[in-house]
This record gives structure tokens, C-alpha cells and sequence, in this order.
């Protein structure tokens, strides 16, 4: 019901900012002589709001189109989708003056697309939560007898112990508020890639600040 | 040039991306359909260098408008641009896909995207 919701608002919601965003770039191209400085500033703080827009219609449909994606697994080099989702947010990253480490990774069995897409979307609440930075964020794993066990902690605030749970629920809870928040269902979006995959995900925070992020996944063979 | 034919059934969307195709110098409409039976009838009419195509109009499924769409307009590319993921499609249509946009894309993505298509 939700997902089906979430589907409808984010359909009538694309098509609105589609056309917004499409006239504001006609408008900068057509009519920049006559806007002037004061115009185009203008212009560029109505991208700023279509930017944020878009990202929560994409998380909306992107959250309700998942179970339909098909799975193609295969083994993977775990840190090859860790750095492909960090080379994707590197603007995100570059503005909370955040830096990735990317440790020792064991292989999976997994799709290559939907494991960026959990790295992706762990690592964006992570910079929601570091804010203006400046902030780390360390990717490391091990073999143990479950599975590969993957670890994605970062310096951020401390995670609310009674937060915990709710972090994976859509639209509940984020540690953060930053740009990267999206439409809050990135850690709805990781779980449930991790499931889909058999396997699962969850948190714990530091004594002091931070959080970590645990992902368990079938190792490749 | 490029001909584009552009299939939404949303008249608000057809009408931002006539405007924004033809403001651009390599890209121009050839026709505009509003569900899915109209693009079968123009790809086949207008012989388009590419099909601009919303996977989400009323009429028959995304799938079949897509291999229509190629048997229909052989030469044509096919680039969908929608708020569905290919997922929508069958392997057999997503296979006759030259891209896929979301349909937040921006108008400069969509434009190369589409100059793109029509120079293979």
C-alpha cells in the first residue's frame, strides 16, 4: 500500500518537476539578456529546490520499483561497488568535506547494480549526518562463518540508540538533515537490497560519536 | 538533424519537450503521440531517427509498444524517458532500448541523449 502510494505521489511529482526544471533551463537559455544577474540568481535558487525535489522523487521511485529489478548475481569485488558509489556522490562528498576509505573487502554473491546502489545509499545518510563535515567515512569487511560482513562507519553524530530500528522503516527517521536526505528511505532502500539478497543489515553507534552500519552478505565461493 | 518523434500522455510534458527539442539546433519533432497505439501508427508513418517514448501511456503494455516500435520504424532508436525503470520492460524490449532516462533527467541529458541516439 505504501510502495503503491509512494509510486503514484512520485509519478504526478516527477512529471511536475520535469516540466519545472525544463522551462527554468529554457528560461536561462531564451532569456538571460533580459533576466540579468538578478534574474539568473533567481534561477539558481529554484535549481537548488528542483535538485532536492528530484533526489526525493528518485528515492520514491527507486524504493517502489526494487522488488521488480531483477537479481543477477555473481561474484563480486566488493570494493569496486564501495568506490563506484563513492565516485558517484563525490559532489555530496567534496561539499561535507568528507573523505572514503575503502579497507580490506571480502568477495560477495550479489548484483553488481543494486550493491552500488546499498553502498550509495548507506554512504548518503552518512554524509546527512556529518553535515558540513568535516567528516570520514571507512568501508571494511570480513569473512566470518554467516557470510561477508561489511562494515560502513562514519564520525558523525552518535546514532539515538532508540532510533535505531526506526532508521530502517521508510520515512521515519535520518540521522541528518543534509542535502542527501532525499525523501529519508536510503537505509529502507539498503535493507531491503540486503534482504533481497539473503541477507541482512543493521546498526550500532560508537561510545561517543558515530555510527556503524553492518551489511551481511552470501560471500562468493 | 535529428527527427524525433515524442510519445507522453502528459500534453505539459509534450509541449516542454517540443519546445526544448526545437530550440535545439540538432534536434527537431517530426510528430506527437499520446498513448501507445498513436506511436505504433506514427513510428511507422513518420519514420522518426529516434522515438522519444514514456513507457507509462495508456494503450498496450510498455513491451509491446517498444518491439512494435521497432518493427514498426526499424531504423529508429528507441530512448525511453519515464518514471518507470526498465524493469517495466521485458528483456526482449529492453534489449531494443538505446537509453533510458529517468523522467526527472534534465533537459541537457535528454537533449545529448538524444543527439546521441540519432548519430548511430
Amino acid at each position: 500500500m505504501l510502495d503503491a502510494f509512494a509510486a503514484r505521489a512520485a509519478h504526478a511529482l516527477g512529471a511536475g518537476v520535469s516540466i519545472a526544471g525544463g522551462y527554468a533551463t529554457l528560461l536561462r537559455e531564451s532569456h538571460a539578456e533580459p533576466l540579468g544577474a538578478g534574474g539568473l540568481a533567481v534561477l539558481g535558487g529554484l535549481d537548488g529546490g528542483l535538485d532536492r525535489l528530484r533526489l526525493f522523487v528518485d528515492d520514491l521511485l527507486e524504493l517502489a520499483g526494487l522488488d521488480a529489478v531483477g537479481l543477477h548475481r555473481e561474484p563480486l569485488r566488493v570494493a569496486g561497488a564501495a568506490r563506484a558509489a563513492s565516485d558517484g556522490l563525490a559532489g555530496p562528498l567534496a561539499d561535507a568535506a568528507t573523505e572514503v576509505e575503502v579497507g580490506p573487502l571480502p568477495d560477495v554473491l550479489a548484483d553488481a547494480v543494486l550493491l552500488e546502489r546499498l553502498f550509495h545509499h548507506v554512504m548518503r545518510e552518512s554524509i546527512a549526518a556529518i553535515g558540513d563535515g568535516p567528516g570520514r567515512v571507512r568501508i571494511s569487511g570480513v569473512r566470518r562463518s554467516a557470510g561477508a560482513r561489511i562494515e560502513i562507519t562514519d564520525d558523525g553524530p552518535p546514532l539515538d540508540r532508540a532510533m535505531a530500528g526506526a532508521l530502517f522503516e521508510p520515512f521515519t527517521a535520518s540521522r541528518g538533515a543534509g542535502r542527501t536526505t532525499g525523501a529519508g528511505v536510503s537505509m529502507a532502500i539498503a535493507r531491503r537490497i540486503a534482504e533481497r539478497h539473503g541477507g541482512s543489515v543493521w546498526a550500532h553507534t560508537g561510545r561517543r560519536d558515530g555510527c556503524t552500519i553492518v551489511v551481511l552478505l552470501p560471500e562468493a565461493s | 538533424m535529428t527527427g524525433v518523434l515524442v510519445c507522453d500522455d502528459a500534453p505539459d510534458m509534450r509541449a516542454l519537450l517540443r519546445d526544448a527539442l526545437d530550440a535545439d539546433p540538432g534536434l527537431y519533432v517530426v510528430g506527437e503521440a499520446a498513448d501507445g497505439a498513436a506511436a505504433l501508427l506514427l513510428a511507422e508513418t513518420l519514420q522518426p531517427d529516434v522515438v522519444l517514448l514514456d513507457i507509462g501511456m495508456p494503450g498496450p503494455a510498455a513491451g509491446t509498444v517498444v518491439t512494435g516500435v521497432r518493427r514498426a520504424a526499424p531504423e529508429a532508436a528507441i530512448v525511453v524517458l519515464s518514471g518507470f525503470g526498465p524493469e517495466r520492460l521485458g528483456s526482449q524490449a529492453s534489449a531494443e532500448v538505446s537509453a533510458h532516462l529517468p523522467k526527472t533527467a534534465d533537459l541537457a541529458a535528454v537533449r545529448r541523449t538524444l543527439r546521441e541516439a540519432g548519430a548511430r
